[in-house]
């Protein structure tokens, strides 16, 4: 027990179960360090599973031909947009109610993804809508919503970026994230509460799929490299951060 | 292969082109940003 208490001092690590410790900028940049090439790795992995899923093993959709293939991109991407808002909006909430440094460093850096994985639920539902549709773009509730999304994800970076003293900017951000974040289930459940052009959810946690196996597993592959993308990307660009803000002469522990 | 089935092929095309762009310009901004972080000190107060 002495030892595994002074080895744990002299590397700095927590204790075990003291897993909060990791909330401070000082210990979770060397879990940062260690956990993004494997979350890389893991996103490029699932990410040539999906395409071979998507486009070697799933079939020819009846309807729509080969063109429904962009649903192994649109639809992972769609997901992704709403669930880094989520997630950065419980971030900020973190950053408000707590007044921890990193919570507020997490949303900055899972921003830039989240409208990342926007504009390409946006293109891409615009170049499936175009040959289904006859359409580039409607304005129903479903396609709508999302641009507010994406408007939203500008307004947070435009926001951070305007404000020099980072506690006010990121105070403002959280506002703005939380403000918005009822956006998302106004995007998730528009084609329910409207009559919309867009089609309705084919796949919910309440009911079975109404889609081919192989066509949902290349989905899921597919939103499992997105998300692990994010968390790759995110952990970089939050390793950036604590540099960025210690180097302006804030304190970044705790 | 059919006019619409190769037309369709093109819209797939660019949906996962623009798609695989974006990424990539990102993966390179970020790139550039942690290069440049990492030059800056930073260690444990």
């Amino acid at each position: 027990m002495l030892h595994g208490t002074r080895t744990a001092s002299a590397i700095g690590a927590p204790a075990r179960g003291r897993w909060l410790a990791y909330a401070s900028p000082a210990r979770f940049d060397p879990l940062a360090r260690r956990l993004a090439p494997g979350f890389g790795l893991a996103a490029m992995v699932f990410l040539a599973a999906g395409l071979y899923v998507g486009f070697v093993v799933a079939p020819t959709d009846a309807q729509q031909g080969e063109v429904y293939r962009i649903i192994f991109l649109h639809v992972p991407a769609a997901w992704m947009s709403m669930f880094i808002y989520v997630v950065m909006a419980g971030y900020c909430a973190l950053a408000l109610v707590l007044r921890t440094r990193l919570s507020s460093m997490m949303a900055s850096a899972l921003a830039p993804t989240g409208a990342l994985f926007t504009a390409i639920a946006l293109w891409t539902g615009a170049l499936w809508g175009k040959p289904t549709w006859g359409t580039w773009w409607v304005w129903d509730a479903r396609l709508t919503s999302e641009l507010i999304l994406l408007f939203l994800y500008f307004g947070f970076l435009a926001l951070e970026a305007a404000i020099d003293d980072a506690r006010r900017a990121e105070r403002a951000c959280a506002v703005l994230a939380l403000v918005g974040v009822v956006n998302v289930p106004v995007i998730y459940f528009s084609v329910q509460w409207w009559n919309t052009l867009h089609q309705g959810a084919s796949v919910s946690l309440t009911a079975a799929p109404t889609m081919a196996a192989t066509m949902l597993a290349g989905m899921l592959l597919m939103t499992l490299a997105c998300w692990m993308y994010t968390i790759a990307v995110a952990l970089v660009r939050v390793r950036c951060i604590l540099r960025e803000r210690a180097t302006d002469g804030l304190p970044c522990n705790g | 292969m059919t006019p619409s089935a190769a037309s369709h092929l093109g819209y797939i095309a660019g949906a996962f082109a623009m798609a695989f762009v974006l990424c990539a310009i990102e993966l390179l901004l970020l790139y550039r940003r942690s290069r440049a972080a990492s030059r800056l000190p930073y260690g444990e107060r």
